[in-house]
């Protein structure tokens, strides 16, 4: 069994980079571009009603076209952790639970904890 | 580094092609146990034993016309889940199973950092339609990744940590993969830190696979179809390739660390029989997700992310501890 040993991680990551980009176009061009040419555009029709919002047939509103993606993220976590939640809200208002920065800042708490304990 | 051996192994095996094989395969597979399963007959029509009806509903979404509605964004979505199934296929070149692996000190970072992008790629090319019931479906899925994703990548940390310690594996993922036979025997902190582990990967890999009772982002006759509501054609297509790939890449990962990967045939013995028992390895772990699937009803999302914090995260935690004091 042979490999390839990169002796720099910074070298590696730029090699799976390319390497992803190259994949991600192969699957582009072969799945996407080229049945689209040969099939997709051939049996195209044209139909405003197609192009409308699934909405199990009720018409679609313009209101309904913006549902908060966080507003629904926030909910799910504050009726999973109700104690922490309100302990949290209660302390430092909703923004902070609402803010993307505050839930990537835990995150990279964790890792800089978990590297120094593994040094 | 051979440019060549590389690119026929990102498009030929165990790169794309071999990849479509198997998920045709595995979705045949998956398809017919859970209709066994509750006492139907599973495909049957297309192929022998209806081994080619995925190929055929694969197709048949490919050829169809693709339809974009009318406020939707045209390109991100197939750019992002081109570029997600992209970090999948090149993540296979850092296992063992490719010809000539390619790897580093450190590699691990590469793999964790495509998988997280894999499930991101799907969350941002479901968020290019302004659906309200496709919204829905990508907050709880954000919900779910931002639950699932860490304790996976941390259960996947502990046998990285352990080989680093013992075994001089520099944090690389495939030498890990290479001794991982090893790391459940080494002393008692570190047989712990591997059953936790296992326990906790297992939590995490189901999670990140949306595999029930934690399916609540497509949550079909409750909120339509969830994240993949408003696609169809080819870009549903996609979105399902990511998908499916990413149900033969996670317990592959997660057979080459928690069970021993190739064990009891080396890789240097034997390429292709060592490969063969990792596929065996994987079936069963395959198997297992899909009797859980079938069997199992939906949790709601607050009770699956509290499930998930509650058990998940704390096993993952108090592993990667015993890891670090192995």
């Amino acid at each position: 069994m042979t490999y390839s040993y990169i002796n720099n991680i910074f070298i590696l990551v730029s090699i799976y980079t390319g390497l992803m980009a190259l994949a991600g176009l192969g699957v582009y061009l072969m799945f996407y571009v080229m049945f689209k040419k040969l099939y997709g555009d051939k049996i195209k029709l044209s139909d405003p009603v197609k192009e409308d919002i699934v909405m199990c047939g009720e018409e679609p509103l313009s209101e309904d076209f913006v549902v908060p993606v966080s507003r629904v993220f926030v909910d799910i976590m504050s009726r999973s952790f109700r104690r922490a939640f309100k302990t949290l809200t209660s302390a430092m208002g909703t923004q902070l639970v609402r803010d993307w920065f505050f839930y990537m800042f835990i995150v990279l708490l964790l890792i800089i904890i978990v590297s120094v304990l593994a040094r | 580094m051979d440019w060549i051996t590389t690119i026929i192994q990102l498009f030929i095996y165990p790169g794309l092609m071999f990849i479509i094989v198997m998920v045709i395969l595995t979705q045949w597979y998956w398809r017919k146990a859970s209709a066994r399963m509750a006492f139907r007959r599973g495909p049957s029509r297309t192929g022998p034993i209806g081994t080619l009806q995925p190929f055929a509903d694969f197709f048949k979404l490919l050829m169809k016309e693709d339809v974009i509605p009318r406020i939707s964004s045209r390109h991100i979505p197939v750019i992002a889940a081109s570029l997600g199934l992209g970090a999948l296929i090149a993540s296979v070149l850092l296992t063992p199973i490719a010809i000539k692996p390619i790897y580093a000190p450190y590699d691990s970072i590469v793999l964790f950092y495509f998988l997280v992008w894999s499930s991101l790629a799907i969350a941002l090319a479901v968020l290019g339609t302004p659906n309200p019931y496709t919204n829905i479906g990508v907050g709880r899925y954000l919900a779910l990744i931002v639950s699932a994703e860490p304790i996976l990548i941390s259960a996947l940390l502990v046998p990285i940590i352990v080989a680093s310690k013992y075994f001089n594996a520099q944090y690389s993922f495939y030498l890990t993969s290479l001794y991982s036979i090893n790391l459940w025997t080494i002393n008692t902190p570190s047989s712990i830190a591997m059953i936790l582990a296992l326990i906790a990967g297992f939590i995490g890999l189901m999670g990140v696979l949306m595999i029930k009772p934690f399916d609540f982002p497509e949550a079909e006759t409750e909120i339509y179809w969830g994240i993949f509501t408003e696609y169809g054609g080819p870009r549903l297509a996609l979105l399902f390739f990511i998908h499916f790939t990413e149900k033969i890449i996670l317990p592959i990962i997660y057979v080459l660390l928690f069970l021993g990967g190739s064990a009891p045939i080396s890789f240097t013995e034997n390429y292709w029989l060592a490969v063969l028992v990792v596929f065996a390895k994987y079936f069963i772990v395959y198997t297992i997700l899909c009797l859980i699937d079938t069997m199992m009803p939906r949790y709601r999302p607050d009770q699956a992310i509290r499930f998930l914090w509650k058990y998940g995260a704390s096993l993952a935690v108090l592993a990667l501890i015993a890891s670090i004091l192995a």
